[in-house]
């Protein structure tokens, strides 16, 4: 069991710089998920803590041990790759030893580690097979396997269910949680799907360009997102965006001016940023209700209507100069396209946003609202 | 109807190519078996069974001592060029290297030059070597004609094997050397059979280099040692003996090639798992 701390971390494939001047550090035991776009450098981060690519520049420490000039076998981590990664030839029990054997350790030993982590996995009866002749989620379970079985102090994750389909996901994803339960290690896991991210992480990484966007609990992340890049990333549907001008700042609320000319109130606190300030408003589709509550409603059109039976996604066109509002209702019928109607939501719902992306702190803080939205 | 006749025809077609790549060799056997005036004689079948040829060029020279240098010229050249055409294909297909294609391009190019382009140069550098008339010089001289077929067509294969296979034995804790020997020789075995073969094959036929390298009996190989076989007045060209000599030193070849064959297929049908 071991801390993982990165400091000041830079890498670069030539003149193209990967991880820009990262510091992080996941503790002791903490399930943690990284998580960003498509080549922001999440595997690079993760191959870093592996030590099957050199740093740049930075430090890494495993452990309070500095690790970053000691090879991969050194540092007494596993990986699990997004192909899996499982010797061709070997049997699932070979794949599984195969470490354990290049460490010199008895053959009744690693016999003996081998079946425990088989069993615990629920492969005991696949061990003789090759990986030719296992399915995509029992090759997933040898991989895990392979990496269990070392008993290292941290375990790394690429995207491990990235090859199967959605169904198999959703119980391998499950599976990663009971394992994190069981061993208690540390994990750092990849992933650009954020209901991995979200279900599974103690702390979620959220990556971009190279650098941390944000970090902490994933609902941490979801209710107060400290950037508009953060804010949209997290939640299906994405946030709602709506262009607006600071008119106003109270000390426990913002008064907007929307592209319609109505003035709302926003639970956000301004008092940095002047009057007149252009601002983004941003709304999470479950936040906006329909029917006129409150001091904050929009009129508009309804154009679309996704039903997907729970609940179904509303399409509304209100202004020309801002996009079409998306709503998500949960019980009752929804409207039909081409209907009007009258949207609202409660000031503390709203999340603002400055010219360069920033949020504003939010009041009160969001502890009273239902979580949702990640799937 | 049609897809009979058309199979009919592939049958054919398959029994002329064999024909016509085993009538020389067939020839060849039964010419060994006539003797005197019947050699010059067309017989599709051998009238009589004379095993005359066979014992004379055992006896009128040291053909087994031929056969025996043959036999380690090629077995050296063959685990020669397998290390390191392995070693050099890891190198060259999971390291990115300034002037790599570059290397690989020379490797060809090497292989493209006639032998007879090498001679001079070689035969210089056997002698400072003080490798003349020696079975170590002709192994040298033959890896420069098998080590670049061997590293391409092995680096071919190994660049197929995927990265991160390699990476998880990293991870495992296995160095270099592990990594070629437990991670991708076992699925590279076809390749190293079949190209094992064809080093084998090239070496065991040579002529050329070893015509020129070696001086006396004792150090020959096969090819050179039919073509100086010397028939009973100068004016008489020994075709039994040649004919003999070649039977015998084609045999082993032949069942050399059956049996790894053997094993090349079913490498292949194991499978490496994709
Ligand atoms: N070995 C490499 N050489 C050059 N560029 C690389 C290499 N590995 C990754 N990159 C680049 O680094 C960036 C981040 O890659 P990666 O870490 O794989 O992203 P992610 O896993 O987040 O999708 C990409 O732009 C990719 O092109
Ligand atoms: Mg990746």
């Amino acid at each position: 069991m071991a801390e993982v701390r990165l400091e000041a971390v830079c890498k670069s494939f030539g003149q193209e710089a990967v991880i820009r001047d990262l510091d992080l550090t996941i503790a002791d035991g903490e399930f943690c998920v990284f998580l960003g776009p498509s080549g922001c450098g999440k595997s690079t981060l993760l191959r870093l803590i592996a030590g099957l690519a050199d740093v740049t520049s930075g430090r890494i420490r495993i452990g309070g041990t500095d690790v970053t000039e000691l090879p991969p076998k050194a540092r007494q981590v596993a990986m699990v790759f997004q192909s899996y990664a499982l010797y061709p030839h070997m049997t699932a029990y070979q794949n599984m030893a195969f470490g354990l054997r290049l460490g010199r350790r008895g053959r009744q030993e690693v016999d003996r580690r081998v079946r425990e982590t088989a069993r615990s996995l629920h492969i005991e009866h696949l061990l003789e097979r090759r990986p030719a002749e296992l399915s995509g989620g029992q090759q997933q379970r040898v991989a895990i396997g392979r990496a269990v079985v070392r008993e290292p102090r941290v375990f790394l994750f690429d995207e491990p269910l990235s090859n199967l389909d959605t169904d198999l996901r959703t119980r391998m994803r499950a599976e990663f949680g009971r394992l994190h339960g069981r061993l208690r290690n540390t994990m750092v896991y990849v992933t650009h799907d954020q209901t991995e991210a979200m279900t599974l992480a103690d702390r979620l990484v959220l990556l971009r360009d190279g650098n941390v966007a944000q970090a902490g609990p994933p609902l941490a992340l979801y209710h107060n997102p400290e950037s508009l890049f953060a804010a949209t990333f997290l939640g299906t549907p994405k946030m709602n965006l709506i262009p607006a001008t600071l008119v106003g700042a109270e000390p426990d609320y913002a008064v907007l001016g929307l592209p319609d000319g109505s003035h709302h109130r926003a639970g956000v606190s301004a008092a940095a940023a002047r009057a007149g300030a252009t601002v983004t408003l941003g709304l999470r589709p479950e936040a906006i209700r329909l029917g006129d509550q409150g001091p904050n409603s929009i009129a508009g059109r309804v154009s679309l209507v996704e039903h997907l039976g729970d609940h179904a996604l509303v399409h509304v066109d209100w202004h020309p100069a801002a996009g079409a509002i998306l709503t998500r209702t949960q019980g009752g019928v929804p409207p039909a396209p081409g209907e009007q109607v009258r949207l609202s939501y409660a000031p503390q719902a709203c999340h603002l946003f400055d010219q360069d992306g920033r949020a504003f702190p939010r009041l009160p803080a969001e502890r009273g609202l239902p979580p949702g939205g990640s799937d | 109807m049609s897809r009979g006749l058309s199979r009919a025809g592939l049958y054919l077609l398959a029994g002329i190519i064999a024909l016509a790549a085993a009538f020389p060799f067939y020839y060849a056997a039964i010419t060994s078996l006539k003797s005197g005036d019947a050699l010059f004689s067309m017989d599709l079948l051998p009238r009589q069974w004379h095993w005359d040829n066979y014992v004379a060029i055992f006896a009128q020279q040291p053909f087994a001592t031929t056969i025996v240098n043959s036999f380690w010229v090629a077995t050296g050249v063959v685990s020669v060029s397998l290390m390191l055409g392995l070693s050099a294909a890891y190198a060259l297909s999971r390291n990115r290297f300034r002037g790599r294609r570059l290397l690989m391009m020379t490797i060809l190019g090497v292989s493209m030059f006639p032998q007879v382009a090498v001679l001079s140069g070689m035969f210089e550098l056997i002698r400072w070597l003080g490798l003349y008339n020696r079975i170590g010089g002709l192994m040298l001289s033959y890896l420069i004609i098998t080590l670049p077929f061997t590293v391409w067509v092995l680096a071919t294969f190994m660049r197929r094997l995927p990265r991160e296979v390699e990476e998880a034995a990293i991870m495992d804790g296995a160095g270099p050397l592990t990594i070629i020997w437990r991670i991708f020789l076992p699925p590279l075995m076809p390749a190293m059979f079949s190209t094992g073969l064809l080093a084998f094959i090239a070496a065991w036929n040579e002529f050329l280099f070893a015509l020129t390298f070696t001086l006396t009996h004792e150090q020959r190989t096969v090819p050179v040692a039919i073509a100086l076989l010397s028939g009973a007045s100068e004016y008489e060209l020994p075709w039994g003996h040649i004919m003999a000599a070649s039977v015998t030193v084609t045999v082993p070849a032949v069942v050399l090639v059956l049996i790894f064959q053997r094993r090349i297929v079913s490498g292949l049908a194991a499978g490496t798992g994709t």
